[in-house]
């Protein structure tokens, strides 16, 4: 939205257009082709014709980070991976949206050791934990409705 | 001429039958998808879910604490003073050490199931709760802090537990709020 981002009050026409953009965003979350450990397993499980957990809700996985707004880090993040994370986040256009998957991207889960980051909120800023180890695929749907959740509240003339 | 002509398109139209033989047979079956939001599929008897602690029942014997692999568990214990009246658990257990924090991890926890394992009283269960997204990192830490309901209990010989038990009784409290 450029210069005219968070500009103007709160009044008819201004939550009514961050209403439409908010559905516009939510409806069509393409997130990244991009997996790091065992969840990504269960990632392609939530994918597959079993939950169809992806393309019911319009989120689509694309193979470029240009062309996507969601990150999903599925799975451990080594110190040589988080660089990687971080470039590749900076690649994608805002807005952007990141869910954590998984124990380990959150909080680092049973590798408490020299090669693996304490969770991924440490290189790039986290919108959606999602838990478990790995989670149901049921449990990364959820946590997808948690962001389109999030996203409807997002303000965006608004202040 | 005329031969070759039938014979080349059935070399084009037979794959194409074929293919869509196996279409057509997808099309009159049910289909697979479980359309989460609205059904859910039924869980094993003995999935492993979020974990679940019944505090009536726990002695604080630190077993599922020190077992965890991940280290998510972790607990205040304070013993119980001597003149205070006897509790049982639920099995016949006296109640020596109070609880007066048990916060589970859950961010942490790989739901393994092997801190139910040693529980002597079994008080600590896997639910069938599988549903964990949020927003900040704090919320999902499963603050069980036991005998919450009794904080007269902690407060009947404070000289012997001196700061230890007033710090878990204004915890407590302000839990409670």
């Amino acid at each position: 939205m450029g210069i005219l981002e968070g500009q103007f009050g709160a009044n008819v026409v201004t939550t009514s257009v961050d209403k439409l953009v908010n559905w516009a965003r939510k409806s069509s979350l393409w997130p990244m082709t991009f997996g790091l450990a065992c969840c990504a397993i269960e990632m392609m499980a939530a994918g597959a014709s079993r939950w169809d957990g992806f393309e019911r809700f319009g989120v689509l996985f694309r193979a470029s980070p240009r062309q996507s707004d969601v990150m999903i880090v599925a799975g451990s993040v080594t110190y040589k991976m988080a660089e990687l994370i971080r470039r590749l986040y900076d690649q994608m256009p805002e807005p952007r949206w990141v869910i954590s998957m998984g124990a380990c991207a959150t909080n680092g889960g049973p590798y408490n050791s020299y090669s693996h980051m304490q969770g991924v909120d440490k290189v790039i800023p986290v919108d959606v934990y999602v838990v478990g180890c790995p989670p149901r695929p049921e449990a990364l749907i959820h946590g997808i409705i948690q962001l389109q959740k999030k996203i409807e509240q997002e303000k965006v003339l608004r202040k | 001429m005329i031969r070759r002509l039938f014979r080349e398109v059935l070399d084009v139209f037979w794959p194409i039958s074929m293919g869509m033989r196996v279409t057509l047979k997808h099309l009159f079956k049910v289909p697979i998808t479980v359309q989460y939001p609205t059904e859910k599929l039924n869980l094993a008897s003995r999935f492993r879910g979020r974990l679940f602690c019944k505090m009536e029942d726990c002695i604080g014997c630190d077993n599922c604490a020190v077992v965890c692999p991940t280290s998510c568990i972790s607990m205040d214990l304070v013993r119980k003073p001597k003149d205070a009246p006897k509790e049982f658990t639920s099995d016949g257990t006296e109640i020596k050490i109070l609880v007066t924090r048990f916060d589970i991890d859950l961010t942490r926890c790989m739901f393994c199931g092997l801190c139910t394992i040693p529980c002597p009283t079994e008080c600590l269960t896997m639910s069938e709760g599988y549903e964990h997204a949020f927003y900040d990192k704090e919320e999902w830490i499963l603050r069980f802090g036991a005998n919450t309901e009794n904080p007269d209990l902690l407060a009947l010989d404070p000289k012997k537990q001196g700061e230890k038990v007033a710090a878990a009784i204004s915890v407590n409290s302000a839990r409670e709020e």
